[in-house]
């Protein structure tokens, strides 16, 4: 595989093809644009270390790389709020009203996926987002939507297989 | 296990979602590796997730790219976050369940590495404990090598003690022999002046094997410039002849051997000379004996 030999080439080209991915995941999480251009920068640094190690059985490429993105942002967010002195319940709080109010809306409509997420449900969103994207626990969730600890898994096993008909309707 | 039931729990979207326990991943990783719908499951959700992440594609701004690929080129990472790194901070007890619960290589590579920084730091524990004993065993043996040597000079120097003492008996054990002979004569030679009637000395002399001894049995001290001088009154020759001279010292060694003498010897007698002795008698006699 070129990219175990860390063949500069490809990976330009895996740059090309994932950052908008990765750099979207991360200003999800972070919300600051100078930010997530370093935490990309770090992110795709960790990728040309650890690509040897990468391995086509275990998993896949997307996520593996989706997955170090998503660890990076949350990592840099939870420092920048330790640093800050918050408490993690004003985390939470921020989580709640900043995924609504600044999340960073879809530029691209390549993929005909945009009417996918005006279809999904906002408490559907919701809680993938504040899972995914903010690392809540589950006890955050049911604090934060305000439902019972046991029903966060079933939600969000119902958000996803929504959003799986969503994908394939699309 | 049910698998349907399980697969509809919601473990699969929670796991892929990041939101599981340590516990559930464990048993979710273990359900994959043993029933393959588990697995399907698995991979269709992290392909809707894939999609979903997807929708918020954005292009970075493009001076990223570019110190990225100065970075590498520079191949200076030093100091660079690396993925393990990263995993190990992540703290909230999601963030280690999500961890714990992908089975991506990164994170097994990273327990791996992890492990064996603690083989590696036990290693270096060991090297040093090793080096500590090598260190002390290594001053030990130097304290023990020079304890042999001095204890080898020690040895070496009572075997010549030995040696000497050896000698000096075997010479004692001839000297008795020699005396016990038959043909030994022990002649008495006492103070020839009335005022040291008290002097005494003795010669042994064996005219068969010639041999002459003499032993100071009580002789004053001389002059450092003085030796007592013994003499052989000899049977047809008018002067003493000379029979050497011997020093008080020597005579702490029980006898002293002088000149050879056969038959013919009548008296011994000794007088106080100039040191190295006269070729006649100078001094008058202090001790002499008769031989018969």
């Amino acid at each position: 595989m070129g990219l175990k030999a860390k063949d500069q080439q490809v990976f330009g080209y895996l740059y090309d093809h994932y950052s908008p991915a990765l750099y979207g995941v991360i200003l999800k999480v972070i919300n600051d644009e100078t930010s997530a251009s370093d935490i990309l920068q770090e992110v795709f640094l960790k990728i040309w270390k650890s690509i040897d190690r990468y391995d086509t059985e275990k998993g896949r490429l997307f996520t593996w790389m989706l997955n170090i993105a998503r660890n990076t942002a949350i990592d840099s967010l939870r420092s920048k709020a330790h640093k800050l002195d918050q408490k993690i319940q004003e985390i939470s709080a921020d989580v709640y009203t900043h995924t609504s109010q600044l999340t960073v809306q879809p530029s691209i409509d390549h993929l005909g996926l945009s009417k996918v997420l005006d279809k999904l449900n906002k408490e559907q969103r919701k809680i993938i987002d504040l899972a995914y994207y903010k690392g809540c626990t589950q006890d955050e969730i049911a604090k934060i939507l305000d439902i019972p600890l046991g029903t966060v898994k079933t939600r969000m096993r119902n958000a996803i297989i929504q959003l799986r008909n969503l994908l394939k309707q699309s | 296990m049910d698998v349907q039931r399980y697969i509809s729990s919601g473990i699969i979207e929670s796991y892929v979602a990041g939101l599981v326990s340590e516990q559930e991943a464990k048993e979710l990783q273990e359900a994959m590796l043993q029933y393959p719908g588990v697995k399907q499951a698995v991979d269709a959700c992290q392909q809707d997730m894939e999609r979903y992440v997807q929708m918020f594609s954005l292009q970075p701004p493009k001076v990223v790219k570019e110190k990225i690929f100065e970075l590498i080129n520079s191949d200076d990472l030093v100091g660079q976050v690396t993925a393990e790194d990263a995993t190990e901070k992540s703290t909230s007890p999601a963030m280690k369940a999500y961890t714990v619960a992908s089975e991506f290589p990164e994170e097994e590579h990273t327990d791996g590495a992890r492990s064996w920084r603690w083989v590696a730091a036990a290693a270096i524990i060991l090297l040093l404990i090793s080096a500590g004993f090598n260190y002390k065993l290594y001053t030990d043996k130097s304290e023990l090598d020079s304890k042999y040597q001095a204890l080898q000079v020690e040895q070496s120097t009572l075997m010549a003690k030995n040696q000497v003492f050896q000698t000096k008996l075997s010479d004692m054990d001839n000297m008795m022999l020699w005396m016990k002979d038959p043909a030994t004569k022990k002649v008495m030679l006492p103070g020839a002046s009335k005022d040291h009637s008290d002097y005494l000395a003795t010669v042994y002399w064996n005219p068969s094997d010639q041999n002459v001894y003499i032993a100071a049995n009580n002789l004053p001290e001389p002059n450092a410039d003085q030796q007592y001088q013994l003499w052989a009154i000899v049977k047809g020759q008018k002067e003493p002849m000379d029979a050497g001279v011997f020093n008080m010292k020597d005579l702490e060694h029980p006898m002293q051997k002088m000149k050879q003498f056969g038959d013919g010897v009548i008296a011994f007698a000794i007088t106080l000379e100039k040191k190295g002795g006269s070729e006649k008698p100078t001094m008058p006699i202090i001790v002499a004996g008769k031989t018969s």
